[in-house]
């Protein structure tokens, strides 16, 4: 087997792993940011021997929780579409993923690898149709309920999506004309380097109109919270009123990995992708062995920083509970420490990599920065969601097509402008 | 591995067409005809037309079909009038000899081109390639079509306005 | 026909993009996230197995049943509380005292699944004999037999 067939089948693995990885992570964090922002503690209970992970145990107990709840299945429903809906709902939602270009391609000899999962010159476009195809999970699911209600629900969330993708798919051309390529892998290279000189020439910075409308346009397309009227649990009933147990699971998952796909295109269009601030892929592979070792020494900092954590955690939990709690900080300190130590130890036998080595170092580091900003835009999402109350219906759709479309229209055009001015074209 | 996948999706494609119009459940139908787009946005893609492919994708399967199942939905249609859409003697009859016909038409065609090749990759199916082709060579059936689009688009909003 | 009122709500334009009152909003809550991950243990919350709030003096808790110095009940199964419970959480059955000279009961149930902590029993009681001064507010049971608490029960607290 050699390296070229190898590494597609890990760039699979990687596209498909990473979002269900981050699943159990994001809910956590909904609900953790959720509480701090409302001043709560939040889920810090459920525990496997004394540890808590700070709630991250709850995931588990949800899961139990979920599938060992009853599962309902309404009277005269054709199982078939009723299965179809969630199945969709959290299968469509991963395939985006596959387009991220995860790291610059390696170059190893004279053959380019690239480092993600699909490689089509038209990847943006692909990032569109697929989120047009998780109108189906809406629709099949409301439908198949063989409820009125859904049906509402159902009609309401897809006339939203479809009108939403709309808005989505005309502020993404203002992008595509700044790269001059409908190719991700493209996009995220006319990213690196900087602007004026300070600013990285991320299209954030090129493209804040479009960056704004692009940003609307994908809350409402992953249904959150400005314009979830696809749930309102509150308020409205939404498209998954008869679904129970894993069926709802699959819905509430689906939710999520769309929230982190979401994350992933947008870090990649508009945050400058794998591109390190600052640095790009030339330099970083002509520092290799530097980088290697600032990576070392950053991580055992942050290992040590975190064991000295552990440890004043430790202090105060004996102080106050003198439980089996302790036992965590305790082994998570000390995980922490021997990290720390084996980065120090690491340090000290770095020699100076190879041209292949110096280049797998490069790409671990352009995906730890993707990873970074993936979270960073997640995490924009849960905050936007416990800050804004909920649009109205004709609020949203005035919103999407009086608004927002004008807006990127206008956006083309300006961007067009600009580069017949500047001679870019 | 190409003209695996070929064949596998022009299995799907000409089973989920034979499916579509052999249900008598409209939705399953239009479900059919979906996974048909589907399989052919697929072999675009083994052509290595990636434009056409997600184009296919994007317009066809994502939205037209979309709007069809919506309808069908919207429309409610009871069980004894599903029957009634479902294949007869002269449907089955007629749509066999356009079948044959089209068949027909189709290995002449070929026979013309020299050989069968079920893998012959398109020159190049990128955006840009596909753009240069529409607006120079087929720049004035371009025109003519979006003028098309948009008397469909004035006619919309004005049959959309409440009083006309 | 129900007449609809329009009432005009005129927005500038800074109100119609939304964006500087969303900047704020969010503004706000990153405050409290910040200050809440910061500063952790001044979070209001009360980590409830653990910490216990301080209970107000008068706080009315469970009942108990007071009792003599010699350890028998002050009850004298008069029935006052029982009467006067508006949940009829209280069923008294009395018998005469070995020595004749008053009542006492014999059985004293009290079924806490019912009582609303009114405290009107202890205000109808002549002989002071039924408090709510306990304190206890943790009353949950595997079963309702052991949540209608019965004399010896009221009595131990």
């Amino acid at each position: 087997m050699s390296v070229e067939t190898v590494v597609p089948f890990v760039m699979v693995l990687i596209a498909a792993l990473l979002p269900l990885s981050l699943l159990p992570v994001m809910i956590w964090a909904e609900r953790k940011v959720s509480a701090f922002i409302q001043d709560r503690t939040g889920p810090n209970r459920a525990e496997i021997l004394g540890i808590r992970l700070g709630g991250v145990i709850h995931a588990i107990a949800d899961v139990v929780k979920l599938m060992s709840k009853e599962e309902m299945t309404p009277a005269r429903v054709n199982r078939f579409y009723f299965v179809l809906g969630p199945f969709l709902a959290l299968f469509v939602p991963l395939v985006s993923f596959a387009i991220i270009p995860l790291a610059d391609s390696l170059n190893l000899g004279g053959t380019v690898i690239p480092l993600r999962a699909v490689t089509l010159n038209v990847g943006i476009l692909f990032v569109l149709a697929v989120t047009s195809f998780h109108v189906y999970a809406v629709v099949f699911g409301a439908w198949a309920s063989n409820n009125s209600f859904t049906l509402l629900g159902g009609l309401r969330s897809a006339a939203q999506m479809i009108s939403y993708e709309l808005g989505l798919g005309l502020s993404v051309v203002g992008t595509v004309m700044v790269a001059q390529s409908l190719d991700l892998g493209r996009i995220v290279e006319h990213q690196g380097g900087t602007l004026l000189g300070f600013l990285p020439a991320w299209n954030l910075f090129l493209q804040p109109l479009g960056f704004l409308i692009f940003l609307v346009c994908i809350f409402a397309e992953t249904n959150r919270n400005p314009f979830d009227l696809t749930e309102g649990e509150s308020e409205i009933v939404g498209y998954h009123l008869e679904y129970s147990s894993m069926k709802f699971a699959m819905f509430f998952m689906g939710e999520y990995i769309a929230i982190i796909g979401a994350s992933a295109v947008t870090a990649t269009l508009f945050f400058g992708g794998y591109q390190v601030p600052y640095l790009d892929t030339d330099f970083l592979r002509a520092h290799s062995t530097g980088v290697l070792r600032v990576m070392l020494v950053s991580m055992g900092a942050i290992c040590f920083v975190l064991a000295l954590l552990y440890r004043r955690y430790h202090r105060r939990l004996t102080a106050l509970y003198h439980d089996r709690r302790r036992n965590e900080a305790r082994m998570l300190g000390g995980m922490m420490l021997l990290m720390g130590l084996a980065a120090v130890v690491a340090l000290l036998f770095v020699s100076p990599l190879p041209e292949a080595g110096g280049q797998v170092v490069v790409a671990a580091v352009q995906m730890t920065t993707l990873l970074v900003k993936i979270l960073v835009v997640s995490f924009f999402f849960i905050w936007i969601r416990w800050t804004l109350p909920r649009f109205r219906y004709d609020q949203l759709m005035g919103l999407g097509w009086k608004v927002l479309i004008p807006l990127a229209l206008l956006n083309i055009f300006l961007t067009g402008a600009l580069l017949v001015f500047s001679g870019r074209t | 591995m190409e003209s695996v996948l070929f064949w596998i999706l022009s299995v799907v494609a000409v089973a989920s067409a034979v499916l579509t119009v052999s249900r008598s459940n409209p939705l399953a139908s239009a479900l059919s005809l979906t996974v048909c787009l589907v399989a052919v946005a697929g072999l675009f893609a083994t052509l290595s037309a990636h434009f056409l492919f997600i184009i296919q994708l994007l317009v066809y399967a994502g939205a037209v079909m979309v709007l069809v199942i919506y309808v069908i939905m919207l429309l409610n249609l009871k069980e004894r009038e599903m029957k009634a859409l479902g294949l007869s003697g002269p449907r089955v009859f007629v749509s066999s000899l356009v079948a044959v016909f089209v068949v027909a038409l189709l290995a002449r065609a070929q026979s013309g081109s020299g050989g069968f090749d079920p893998v012959s990759p398109v020159l190049d199916g990128s955006a840009r390639r596909v753009a240069e082709i529409i607006f120079t060579s087929y720049v004035y059936p371009f025109e003519v079509v979006s003028i098309l689009l948009l008397a469909a688009v004035v006619g919309v909003v004005v049959l959309g306005m409440k009083k006309f | 026909m129900i007449g609809v009122r329009k009432i005009g709500r005129p927005m500038d334009l800074k109100e119609r993009s939304y964006l500087v009152e969303v900047a704020r909003g969010l503004a706000i809550s990153m405050a409290h996230f910040a200050r809440n991950v910061v500063k952790q243990d001044e979070m209001p919350t009360i980590q409830y197995p653990e910490e216990k709030r301080v209970l107000p003096e008068r706080f009315r808790g469970r009942h108990r049943l007071t009792q003599r110095e010699d350890g028998t009940p002050r009850c004298v199964a008069c029935f006052c509380c029982q009467t006067a419970c508006p949940a009829d959480c209280i069923s008294i059955e009395a018998t005469e005292r070995e020595d004749g000279y008053e009542k006492v009961p014999a059985r004293f149930d009290l079924n806490i699944l019912r009582c609303v902590f009114c405290g009107l029993c202890v205000e109808a009681c002549p002989c002071d004999a039924i408090r709510m001064d306990t304190g206890k507010y943790e009353l949950s049971g595997d079963d309702r037999g052991s949540l209608i608490y019965d004399l010896n029960t009221l009595l131990k607290d």
